[in-house]
């Protein structure tokens, strides 16, 4: 059990979430994979708002209005 | 729209000689990452190749180094180190190498069957994997070294076995 420890530690010191990890490993491959896609899938989504955002032309009053 | 599931599917049905490296292997494992395009380590053989230009052909194959399409026949290929591509299904990085291992036969010991997607894929194994994101050597690569490591230790404790733990990974 100490060798265990001192693997999580050294993990933690390297910034590393070990929480996440240990979620992934009550997955089977196939979910981990099929997770993987999902985050892709958002991560599309995200740029492409980013991009629709940031063409947008701003108007003064944006910030201002919180919008 | 990228579609991991369907690429790697499509690979397998087309009996296509591959090992899956890399980011997306860490993930398979168990790692946190994002990663966006698959690595696989192929033999690039003429005949391997055919199946791989089959499985590729209705996706639009590109080298991504220039943008052209994928015309080169499987005997030119062949002659290939690595390929580059991006297709519709997302982008391949096809490794006739890899770094701190080898080729493809210097890796298949290494490669390990894991159900994936329903169907047995080939996967290079946690200590063999470890030691070619070693060999690489990036920021992100210690990142990830560093979660195999973890990944590792923690499959060594059969009370923490999960429904994954179930699979035979490493030795």
């Amino acid at each position: 059990m100490m060798k265990l420890s001192a693997a999580k530690k050294r993990a933690q010191r390297q910034g590393i979430d070990t929480t996440l990890i240990e979620a992934n490993l009550s997955r089977t491959p196939t979910e981990r994979a099929l997770a993987l896609q999902d985050a892709l899938s958002f991560m599309e989504r995200l740029r492409a708002a980013g991009e629709k955002r940031h063409a947008k032309p701003r108007k003064n009053h944006d910030v201002a209005d919180g919008r | 729209m990228q579609n991991l599931e369907k690429i790697m599917t499509s690979l397998m049905d087309g009996d296509v000689q591959f090992i899956l490296i890399g980011g997306f292997a860490a993930v398979v494992h168990g790692v946190s990452i994002t990663t966006q395009d698959i690595d696989l380590c192929i033999l690039f053989e003429e005949a391997n190749l055919t199946r791989l230009l089959h499985v590729l052909k209705d996706t639009h194959p590109l080298h991504r180094s220039n943008r052209r399409p994928l015309t080169e026949p499987p005997s030119a290929l062949a002659r290939f180190k690595n390929l580059y591509l991006l297709t519709d299904l997302g982008s391949l990085d096809l490794l006739g190498e890899v770094r701190g291992i080898g080729t493809f036969s210097d890796l298949s010991p290494h490669a390990i069957g894991i159900e994936l997607f329903g169907r047995t894929c080939n996967v290079l194994d946690i200590d063999a994997l470890i030691r070619s994101k070693q060999a690489m050597a990036r920021p992100k690569d210690k990142q990830v070294v560093a979660q195999l490591l973890f990944i590792r230790e923690q499959l060594k404790d059969p009370k923490r076995y999960t429904k994954a733990g179930n699979l035979r990974f490493g030795k």
